[in-house]
């Protein structure tokens, strides 16, 4: 994880308590080692009481849900094939002991470690890896991020009782990224047999250091502790059981609420802070987790369905217009990171592009000035021949930091005469991208590969790839490229290859990288996270 | 803090706290009128981007927002909004509610019935649980809000309007307009609503606060002001994530609303002592 030290406008605390802050995140994170006060007993019991950040998403088959919050918990309750180094980005071997590639990047052989089991007992074999994949492919819609990573899947081959190959019938280079994800997770075939709705509703099994012990939806999520778990992931620092017996998990979705209990110590750790929270954080001796995460940057996404949309140059315009180190230091008091490209700086494919992204709003206005607005009304709201205002209109819903970061955007894009509407709303969800009757929408998407670019920017997928119905020929071939090597440099290439088509025709406006923010209550040691922020609760003690 | 030396103030002297809470009214009153005669700056478009979060100051009295606003331009543009949402609330309030009373007094028989039994189950729903419900259909926006605020302030006009209008109705002048043949409406009209407006507009003087206050608690939970539109509430919810470091944000906005729901309330009483 890197350390950035950044001016803070307005933190005033005492030096000396931000610097033994600092100090407590640099242990804590970047070396994942125990606590400095000493190894801890190997048992100690007892419960550790997790908050996290939101409402509940309600649904905790890994296959199935994207979100963070049941990944985290997947990153419990099981393992996956393989680990991604934080630092490096490198893909580690976990219930993989090794795996070999063919040159055209459609096979992919896994030799499996010996001795895991699931929580129900059963091994997990070559068999049940074989299982997982088929059921992914199988649940098809429900799986929509997972099965974008078996494209062109033809099936997985069991060779002998720890070897299975999995076959593709194109190149598909992410897949070996894939299989550290843990929508990848592998399940016990119990599991798999059941309907994905209960699935959904808690009854997972999996290899990992702790069970679902209990679930209430929306109120809280119990864990508990496997006694013979002895197959730690690579970057775990605890290599036996978990040192709590329970994990207590609950929801708060008021972000002041999760800081004050983690910093009273009325929680152990607190799962996804907002950035706003966590100059108090620092302050209190609580420790905080510094995740740059490695997905796409934070963009405003132009709506090519629609008809203003239309005009590249105006789609070009609105990323000159907008001012994003202003947006990072004022809505998010410096915590988060100016966007620099289409990529975040820890995602493996993340080019430099900060040429590409300067703040320059009378290029915008010359750009604007050749478009079918090129009049400039009294109120500075450009019009067209008909005196149509130039008007975008963006839904959201929650208030909070959104709200603010949209207003600041509002006011930048209005320098240049462009008219940002804010429409709140309490739900999003009865639309898809492609009959979204608004222009503009946001997105995020975490993954620590470039290929994130091909399901967010690609015409491949309906419900999550901005271009579909609207295919870039060269986009789409660079992307495909993607796919046909496992080298870093090559596949570095083709991810600038996109990133510079997708700046250069306006199909994107990247605002800024997340920063995930988690904090750990002072006295509890061993927080550390992986590459996407997600903390290891076996690792923790008091 | 003018909440509190409001209330203290007129805990000693009766009549200081009227003269106080009439100042307060005043002074809103002209914030909603000329704000840009108060407001030193532009509550949307300055944007003070050397200092944002700023805290109060001699530049910014009540500090700066995180976009770096002015909060005191935004409190008092906010007047604006705050007023004339509650107006209208208790406009639609009173209007509907007191039409309905008098229907349910003067008609009786299952006409009041229908009507009194309809506002009973009303009454037992809470008013800003009603007004949520509404606005979610109605749809986000300070004018949607104060609608529902009006629709779920109804019943206690309807049943002020009918115990009113009751009573009338045992007079003995009504029954000398009756039998002297006057038609229904020209009664309703010239010998009811005269008689009954007392109550109901010292009513409508307390709801004026309680509705404010509702519209600026519905604004919090983000049904409200579509942003950038300064309004008390919303400002008070944008607030809320700094309040561990910048207390100016929820702070000012909050006290803005307290003191106006107090004054309000503090009128409506001595109106009442008067009535």
């Amino acid at each position: 994880m890197r350390t950035t030290s950044r001016p803070h406008p307005i933190r005033r605390i005492a030096a000396v308590a931000a610097a033994a802050a600092l100090l407590l995140t640099g242990c804590g994170a970047a070396q994942g080692q125990p606590g400095a006060s000493g190894e801890p007993e190997a048992v100690q019991g007892g419960t550790l009481r997790v908050g996290f950040g939101g409402a509940d998403v309600a649904n905790y088959d890994p296959h199935q849900r994207p979100q963070l919050f049941p990944r985290t918990v997947t990153r419990q309750i099981a393992d996956t094939l393989t680990e991604q180094d934080p630092e490096t980005g490198e893909i580690l071997p976990w219930l993989a002991e090794s795996w070999e590639i063919s040159d055209d990047t459609t096979e992919f052989t896994f030799h499996l470690r010996e001795g895991v089991t699931f929580s129900d007992g059963t091994p997990l074999d070559a068999e049940a890896v074989a299982a997982n994949f088929d059921r992914i492919v199988e649940i098809g819609p429900l799986a929509f991020i997972a099965g974008s990573y078996f494209r062109g899947y033809v099936g997985a081959e069991v060779l002998d009782e720890r070897t299975v190959r999995v076959e593709f019938d194109a190149p598909n280079a992410q897949f070996l990224q894939a299989t550290a994800t843990q929508s990848l997770a592998i399940l016990a075939q119990a599991t798999l047999e059941l309907d994905p709705e209960r699935v959904a509703a808690g009854e997972v099994i999996g290899s990992g250091p702790f069970t679902i012990e209990s679930y209430e939806p929306e109120q809280r999520l119990v864990l508990a502790a496997r006694e013979d778990y002895a197959w730690p992931s690579p970057i775990a620092e605890n290599q036996g059981r978990a040192h709590y017996d329970t994990v207590e998990i609950s929801f708060l979705p008021d972000a002041t609420t999760l800081a004050g209990s983690v910093q009273s110590g009325q929680l152990d750790f607190a799962y996804i802070l907002d950035a706003s929270t966590t100059s108090t954080i620092e302050a209190s001796g609580a420790t905080l987790l510094r995740t740059p995460m490695p997905a796409i940057s934070i963009p405003l996404v132009p709506l090519l369905h629609r008809e203003v949309f239309q005009d590249e140059d105006l789609r070009r315009a609105l990323s000159l217009a907008t001012d994003r180190q202003a947006i990072v230091d004022t809505v998010f008091q410096g915590a988060y990171v100016p966007a620099t490209g289409v990529l975040t700086t820890t995602n493996p494919g993340y080019v430099d592009l900060s040429e590409e992204l300067q703040h320059d709003p009378e290029a915008a206005a010359a750009l604007l000035d050749g478009t079918a607005w090129s009049t400039v009304g009294d109120d500075g709201i450009r019009t067209d021949d008909a005196g149509e205002p130039l008007a975008i209109t963006i839904q959201y819903t929650g208030g909070g930091t959104t709200e603010t970061l949209l207003q600041l955007v509002q006011q930048q894009w209005r320098q240049v005469g462009i008219d940002l509407r804010l429409e709140p709303v309490a739900d999003l969800s009865e639309f898809t991208i492609h009959d979204y009757p608004f222009d503009i929408t946001t997105w995020s998407q975490t993954r620590a590969d470039p290929d994130v670019l091909r399901i967010v920017y690609s015409s491949f997928y309906e419900n999550q790839s901005f271009l579909f119905g609207h295919a870039d020929a060269e986009v789409d071939e660079a992307l495909g490229r993607l796919q046909t090597t496992v080298d870093p440099a090559e596949r570095l290439e083709a991810s600038e290859t996109v990133q510079r088509l997708l700046l250069e025709r306006g199909y994107t406006v990247p605002l800024y990288d997340l920063v995930q923010f988690s904090a750990a209550a002072p006295g509890i040691q061993g927080a550390h996270a992986d590459i996407e922020g997600k903390p290891f609760f076996a690792d923790l003690h008091g | 803090m003018i909440a509190r030396a409001l209330g203290s103030a007129g805990a000693a002297l009766r009549q200081p706290g009227a003269v106080a809470a009439a100042l307060v009214l005043a002074v809103l009153v002209g914030w909603a009128l000329a704000p840009t005669a108060f407001a030193p700056l532009d509550p949307v478009h300055d944007l003070d981007a050397a200092a944002p979060l700023a805290p109060p100051s001699a530049a910014h009295w009540f500090g700066t927002d995180v976009l770096g606003r002015d909060v005191f331009s935004r409190v008092v543009h906010g007047a604006r909004v705050s007023l004339l949402a509650g107006l209208v609330a208790v406009a639609i309030s009173l209007t509907i509610g007191t039409a309905l009373g008098i229907v349910a007094a003067y008609a009786g028989r299952w006409t009041d019935t229908a009507i009194s039994r309809s506002v009973d189950v009303l009454v037992a729903i809470p008013g800003l649980l009603l007004s949520m419900a509404l606005v979610s259909i109605l749809g986000f926006g300070v004018d949607r809000v104060a609608i529902a605020v009006g629709l779920a302030g109804i019943p206690g006009f309807v049943r002020i309007a009918r115990a009113e209008t009751i009573r009338i109705l045992s007079l003995p002048y009504f029954d000398a307009a009756r039998t002297s043949g006057t038609r229904p409406l020209r009664i309703l009209a010239s010998h009811v609503l005269p008689n009954a407006t007392g109550p109901v507009v010292v009513l409508a003087g307390l709801e004026l606060g309680g509705a404010i206050l509702a519209v600026a608690g519905l604004s919090f939970l983000g049904f409200g002001a579509v942003p950038p539109l300064p309004e008390w509430g919303s400002m008070v919810n944008e607030g809320r994530l700094h309040i561990a470091t910048a207390w100016w944000l929820t702070f000012f906005p909050g006290a803005v609303v307290a003191a106006t729901v107090l004054a309000l309330n503090r009128l409506s009483r001595n109106a009442r002592r008067r009535a």
